[in-house]
């Protein structure tokens, strides 16, 4: 990893040498983000609120909502908002994580998230390469026959 | 020490920010390793490994910037309008709270004038009963005082008629009374020596001893 920083003090000498650049301290603000809590092989998500600086499991600020991103047996994936808390927390100006914006975006609270567009796309491209294929299949095995 | 990959980045970054920032000064790059302690060089097989980046397909990359950019607007107008929304409904929550608040006072107040109201009927009548029960228990203790003093001022009227009846001079008996005085004086005009013999002064009444 690799961070860039413009210290003010590091052009002091002290002696003949330069002192040893500082890293600087870190911006802290609030961040609804997810944390896991599912377990080998069975993820599972609390949306949560959090400081961006805090590690991904700490006890949260506030719980807002769970992501379920395995599909049950109705090929659902489950998705449970605080939506009353969520717009409380945008109008008071605390940032998302690009997975929460997803999330949002396909519950309709914000518009849809432009990653999400293009993964649809990809999918779609990949259904219709794999439609393709299995046509091209179908028609040799029917040539074969014949 | 030579290392191709920190330089290549070091001269990329420095590059990019000079470009941003337009900054005569040279960017300090600071590299940070968090598993290795920073002094140890770099491993053999990864000595000239650059990293592969992913691959961008331009189509999209330009579709993307399309939509983030109207996404970031939209999503900063919605904020906007909820936070209108939250400090709008604040409002309306606190002025209603006021009217509710002021209700709330009239109501109390009636209440506890009325609760104030039936106590001191409550007090008044005690305080009655007390102060009578005050004066019956001072009337009491008058009268006991008074009956006491009757008691005592006969008793002493009774003492005195005894004393007097016993031993008062009575005007009409005073003559008498001296005559007797004068016949029982006594003189003491004596001494007594260590065996118990009295010895008579120079003038001796002869009714002494």
């Amino acid at each position: 990893m690799i961070t860039v920083d413009r210290p003010r003090n590091c052009e002091k000498k002290i002696g003949f040498e330069t002192r040893m650049p500082r890293i600087p301290l870190r911006r802290s603000f609030d961040i609804i983000k997810l944390s896991y809590h599912g377990c080998n092989n069975r993820p599972f998500f609390h949306i949560v609120l959090l400081k961006n600086i805090s590690k991904r499991n700490a006890p949260p600020i506030e719980m807002l909502g769970t992501y379920d991103p395995m599909p049950n047996m109705y090929n659902e994936k489950l998705v449970s908002l605080d939506i009353d808390r969520i717009k409380f927390h945008l109008a008071s100006g605390v940032a998302l994580s690009k997975p929460v914006e997803k999330l949002l975006g396909l519950s309709g609270l914000l518009p849809v998230h432009p990653m999400s567009f293009i993964t649809a796309k990809r999918n779609r491209q990949k259904l219709e390469e794999q439609a393709k294929s299995q046509a091209e299949q179908e028609e040799e095995g029917n040539a074969d026959k014949s | 020490m030579f290392c191709p990959l920190r330089n290549l980045i070091k001269s990329s970054i420095a590059q990019r920010i000079l470009l941003e920032n337009n900054i005569k000064k040279p960017p300090m790059v600071n590299s940070v390793r968090f598993r290795k302690p920073r002094w140890l060089p770099i491993a053999k097989s990864k000595e000239f490994y650059v990293r592969k980046p992913t691959p961008v397909i331009p189509e999209e990359a330009e579709e993307l910037y399309m939509r983030y950019s109207k996404y970031r607007a939209d999503v900063a107008s919605i904020r906007l309008f909820l936070k209108e929304q939250l400090s709008q409904k604040s409002v309306n929550f606190m002025e209603k709270q006021g009217k509710d608040d002021a209700a709330d006072f009239k109501l109390m107040e009636e209440q506890v004038k009325d609760y104030n109201n039936e106590v001191a009927a409550f007090r008044q009548e005690r305080q009655k009963q007390e102060v009578q029960a005050e004066q019956e228990r001072i009337e009491k203790v008058v009268q006991k005082q008074q009956e006491e003093r009757l008691k005592r001022t006969l008793e002493a009227e009774k003492k005195l008629e005894r004393i007097k009846a016993a031993s008062f001079i009575h005007p009409n008996d005073l003559d008498q009374a001296i005559e007797i005085m004068l016949d029982s004086r006594a003189d003491y005009n004596f001494a007594v020596t260590n065996s118990g013999e009295v010895i008579p002064g120079r003038i001796c009444l002869q009714t002494a001893l």
